[in-house]
């Protein structure tokens, strides 16, 4: 990419001259920031990824190996549990968090006075530091009769549970939290779309005799569409890197089953120290989002044309 | 994409607008009855889910280890202490952290402006041949997942190609990398490029170069957009946990995000829940005085998020 | 492996820094030219520490005194199974660096510490250290991959005020698993406490439960690192005693994800009322989480019926794999004058000892000795003045030093099979109907590939 705009060689020396007294010069001195910011810690790393995914490297000495690598990965048991997990995760965060921000955007929406302290509080959560969050709710997980759930689940007579203890029930622990800590952002989003529907709709649909129900049906939903599914795909992606809420809350545990993919990239690098392995699980993930992408890429142009 | 930010100004909620609900309905008893329990229910229930954890948090930190461990939902049986917030920062040295947390913030938000602007301008404004090329590569960053490059980029960070520095340890190693965001550039070349061209003409049949332009044009007229990029900088530089704690191996240079996870099991529990409370305080506090701009930020950011 | 006993052993190292500026400053050589061969090395206490940073620089510029020719920086890097790959990968592995016994024999696969076979001089400290426990840092081929400082074997750790709280006698700790099980039993009924407690997660749950192995009967692996032996009978017995305890007796509290710091944390409290553990946790658990050294019970590891012995552990030092030999001989140097002149020179020890009482550190902490028994008693008497250590509620504990036998960690892959014991142990304590000969034989597969693929 810089080689286009290096300085040409001598021979060209006029076209230089010209080219600098046409402003080209401090043109270039605008685009430095952005050329070595993103050349060196955005274009290079993904440039290197592919190299280096297909060597073994310890940085002393690096050898080629070819697609070693992701053989190692597709041969380590770990990888359909990191996989599962993930995808686990994936499903219960959308069945548990997508439907809850859509229903109170509506609600919220139809609210008067008392919109503006409701979309507060909504945000709220999302303004805690994620690791705030996850650690406080590790802290409300406490599986002894005490801990803070299990008080309130004492008041109806019911548990104590072990949470993040019970090997079934650890992954759906893990989505509560993360479910609170990012209901806030979609519901903010959506209440932004449900705000911007032409009343004109609305108006049209109650002339015609449509009750509450139909209008939310036939009006509301068609007109969230594709923010919906941009929602969702969106939720998808960020759902397959999760990484800080179980590495905190129960570092893989009980009995690996809250592995996830990225938690499984992290341990191959940071703690065996092999980084050929990890790039290629990377690559092998990013692939597949990157195969999301493209869906929310086509979404959104048919949404900026809508 | 972009329309998202465009499409979210004219989502500002305007109180007299109507929704599913008509005016014709909400003077029905049943209805205004029905809106009236729901919207009650609605906002209790988010007063419980959302404000519900900060003012436990409030109450765990200010009462003894014991008081908390065995009866969670006690209100200070044996008064307020506040001697936990004093020992967090005495003892713990908590100021550290969070002198660490506002360094790598400031720093983050310099560079990522400096990019930013300079490199929006030079894309929206100034547009050399090689524009095009650069905008593509930064529109393509957006559709290649992060995870892709985390370890090379680690790998890059200690040994910057050319140079061969290390910036394991040091700030930079956070600074640099989060400059590098497409995000905030995209913005700005939107932004910049709604600015009138004939205002640009005009300077420049004033005799204003490129230098000038930037400063007494571009720069003057777009404060909203770089509050609303300042504000998505700082927040995400906050939040930010898996990459310091790779690049900032040393404790004594870590931010709150890291230090707390290894503090969870090192201090007391009431302290602990101190220095969560502290973390968490002060970007509600500033949420509570920035509210719509927040919210405003966090639909242009959920729009973008690829 | 657990970042805290690092640290607490660089105070300890720091502290007997302000000795040697009494002792070895008189070495005066200096006519040579300066700074020929320049080292960093580790352990150097942080800035919240100041006297012991103070006393740690003190000790460097003696070093620096008595040998002209090298340089040495200090450094605060601390080994950190988060960190170490960084650090070295970044370049930044200080010349001298402690790490963990358990982690040397990955250090030695990876190749990431310098080879020392051929600059250990004969007449070196180095070479007089007890064989068992400089086992450690030797590769399978006989080389010298580093130098351990500091030694300590498994035992079993109790909260004394809890046993008398529970009307269990403080001095008279329980001798096999059935009495281990009855106390923690006792502990639960009459103090209401946690009675026994077991770490799970980042690879600590196997490595106790590999040296519980070891207390039964049985290694996890063959001797030459090529055969996992997983599924055998004391292993076996070991998880029946988690499963007893905890399902039977409900005297296992109720985390199940729990690392290193979470249990001494919760020893030191006086949550948990025994627990398997290095008995260096001393210094940790007395100096950093402040508990009363009186209340700091320490008991041999309980045997079962042809129990082979218990697991060491410690910290070696290292030396970074690109050092020059100059450096390498520096280093070796520095190793040597750091930690193994206290036990040859009776002014230094004592001047030691007087600066880490000062220190308010303990002097006389349960650790193994590194040499001959007759070299370590020799030490001892040379500081008894200084000794700030409840020694005689260990007694037990040394004696077993001298019978009870030390077993090496698992050959090959240890830290993979510690990683793969863990989710045994977490599956034991999570779930009331596992299958404990399922899961090891489960638990035997995974290493055994481990183990193939080298």
């Amino acid at each position: 990419m810089t080689d286009a705009i290096i300085t040409p060689k001598s021979g060209r020396s006029r076209r230089v001259a010209r080219w600098v007294r046409g402003g080209g010069l401090s043109t270039l001195v605008f685009f430095i920031p952005l050329l070595v910011s993103f050349g060196l810690f955005s274009w290079w790393p993904v440039l290197r990824s592919l190299l280096l995914s297909l060597q073994r490297t310890n940085f002393l000495t690096s050898e080629w190996v070819g697609l070693d690598n992701f053989a190692r990965v597709l041969q380590d048991p770990l990888l359909l549990t990191a996989v599962s997990n993930t995808v686990w995760f994936s499903v219960l965060a959308f069945v548990i968090g997508f439907p809850v921000p859509v229903l109170l955007a509506v609600f919220i929406a139809e609210l008067r006075r008392a919109r503006k302290i409701a979309s507060a509080l909504v945000y709220l959560p999302v303004i805690f530091p994620p690791v705030v969050a996850v650690l406080l709710w590790k802290a409300f997980f406490d599986p002894s009769p005490q801990g803070v759930f299990n008080s309130i689940l004492g008041w109806f007579n019911l548990g104590p549970v072990a949470w993040l203890n019970n090997g079934d029930l650890a992954m759906p622990s893990i989505v509560l939290q993360a479910t609170w800590a990012s209901f806030g952002t979609a519901t903010i989003i959506y209440l932004a779309t449900l705000m911007s529907i032409q009343t004109e709709l609305y108006d049209a649909a109650e002339a015609d005799g449509a009750g509450v129900l139909r209008r939310f049906w036939h009006i509301t939903l068609p007109q969230m569409r594709t923010v919906l599914l941009v929602m969702l795909l969106l939720q998808i992606i960020g759902t397959f890197q999760v990484f800080t809420e179980p590495y905190i809350m129960t570092n893989g545990g009980p009995e690996n089953r809250t592995v996830t993919i990225l938690m499984l990239i992290y341990r191959y690098a940071f703690i065996s120290g092999d980084y050929g392995r990890a790039t290629a699980l990377s690559i092998l993930l990013a692939l597949v989002l990157s195969a999301l992408s493209a869906v929310y890429l086509s979404a959104t142009r048919r949404w900026s044309t809508s | 994409m972009t329309t998202a930010t465009t499409s979210r100004s004219r989502a500002e909620p305007e109180p007299s607008e109507r929704g599913i609900l008509s005016f014709l309905d909400r003077r029905r008893p049943t209805v205004r009855a029905a809106v009236g329990v729901i919207g009650t229910l609605v906002l209790a229930g988010l007063a419980i889910l959302c404000a519900g954890p900060l003012f436990w948090l409030f109450k765990a930190a200010t009462s003894t280890t014991t008081e908390t461990l065995s009866a969670p939902f006690s209100l200070w049986p044996s008064g307020i202490h506040w001697d936990s917030f004093v020992q967090v920062w005495t003892r713990v040295d908590f100021g550290r952290y969070f002198w660490n947390t506002l360094a790598l913030m400031a720093g983050s938000l310099c560079l990522g402006l400096l990019v930013a602007t300079t490199g929006g301008y030079g894309l929206a404004v100034l547009r050399p041949k090689y524009a095009k090329a650069v905008f593509a590569a930064i529109l393509a960053t957006l559709f290649i997942p992060g995870v892709i490059s985390l370890v090379a980029l680690y790998l890059t960070v200690i040994d910057i190609p050319l140079v061969h520095v290390s910036l394991l340890g040091s700030m930079w190693a956070v600074w640099l990398p989060s400059s590098a965001n497409a995000v905030n550039v995209l913005l700005m070349q939107r932004f910049f490029a709604n600015i009138p061209r004939e205002l640009f003409n005009a300077a420049r049949i004033d005799g204003a170069g490129p230098f000038r332009m930037f400063f007494s044009i571009v720069l003057p007229m777009s404060r909203p957009i770089i509050g609303v990029v300042s504000l998505l900088t700082l927040v995400a530089s906050y939040k930010e946990f898996l990459w310091p704690l790779l690049v900032l191996p040393n404790p004594q240079d870590q931010p709150i995000s890291v230090a707390l996870p290894r503090l969870q099991s090192s201090i007391d529990f009431s302290q602990f829940m101190a220095a969560l409370f502290i973390s968490v305080i002060i970007p509600v506090g500033l949420f509570l005085v920035l509210q719509r701009q927040f919210l405003q930020a966090a639909g242009n950011a959920g729009a973008l998020k690829g | 492996m657990p970042p805290t006993k690092v640290r607490t052993f660089a105070a300890a190292l720091s502290a007997s820094a302000a000795a040697f500026a009494l002792t070895t400053g008189c070495a005066g050589e200096s006519t040579s030219q300066p700074g020929s061969v320049s080292i960093t090395v580790a352990g150097q206490p942080t800035q919240e520490n100041p006297d012991q940073l103070k006393a740690f620089q003190r000790k460097i510029s003696d070093f620096t005194q008595a040998n002209p020719g090298v340089k040495v920086t200090g450094d605060e890097s601390e080994f950190d199974v988060n960190t170490f790959q960084a650090l070295v990968a970044g370049g930044k592995l200080p010349t001298v660096f402690y790490v963990p016994f358990t982690e040397m024999q990955g250090i030695i696969a990876r190749q990431q510490a310098a080879d020392l076979t051929g600059h250990v001089a004969a007449d070196s400290a180095v070479k007089r250290i007890n064989p068992s426990i400089a086992k450690v840092a030797t590769s399978q081929e006989n080389k010298i991959y580093g130098v351990p400082v500091q030694a300590y074997s498994m035992g079993l750790l109790y909260n004394r005020a809890l046993f008398t709280k529970a009307g269990l006698d403080p001095d008279a700790p329980p001798k096999t698993w059935d009495e281990v099980r009855a106390a923690a039993k006792t502990l639960k009924a009459k103090a209401g406490v946690q009675g026994f407690g077991a770490m799970t997660k980042d690879n600590t749950g196997g490595w106790v439960l590999t040296t519980m192995s070891y207390a039964y009967g049985s290694k996890i692996q063959s001797d030459d690192g090529k055969q996992a032996g997983l599924n055998n009978n004391a292993t076996r017995g070991a998880l029946e005693f988690y499963r007893a305890v905890r399902w039977e007796d409900d005297a296992f509290g109720s985390n199940f994800l729990v690392g290193y710091d979470d249990i001494m944390n919760a020893l030191a409290s006086g949550k948990v009322g025994m627990i398997v553990q290095g008995a260096d946790a001393y210094t940790t658990v007395v100096q950093s989480l402040g508990m009363k050294p009186d209340d700091f019970g320490l008991a041999p590891l309980p045997q079962a019926p042809g129990g082979l012995g218990t697991l060491g552990g410690g910290s070696v030092a290292i030396i970074n794999p690109r050092a020059t030999p100059e450096e390498i001989k520096a280093a070796l140097k520095w190793i040597d004058f750091a930690w193994f002149n206290k036990y040859t020179n009776e002014q230094a020890a004592v001047a030691d000892a007087k600066a880490v009482a000062a220190d308010k550190l303990p002097v006389g902490a349960p650790v193994l000795p590194l040499f001959e028994q007759a070299t370590n008693d020799r030490y001892l008497t040379w500081v008894k003045d200084y000794i700030n250590v409840p020694r005689e509620h260990f007694t037990a504990y040394f004696d077993s030093a001298k019978n009870l036998p030390l077993v090496p960690e698992p050959a090959a892959k240890a830290q993979e099979s510690y990683g793969i014991l863990d989710n045994v142990v977490q599956a034991v304590l999570t779930r009331r109907d596992a299958d404990i000969t399922a899961l090891l034989d489960d638990a035997q597969k995974k290493v055994q590939t481990a183990i193939d693929a080298g």
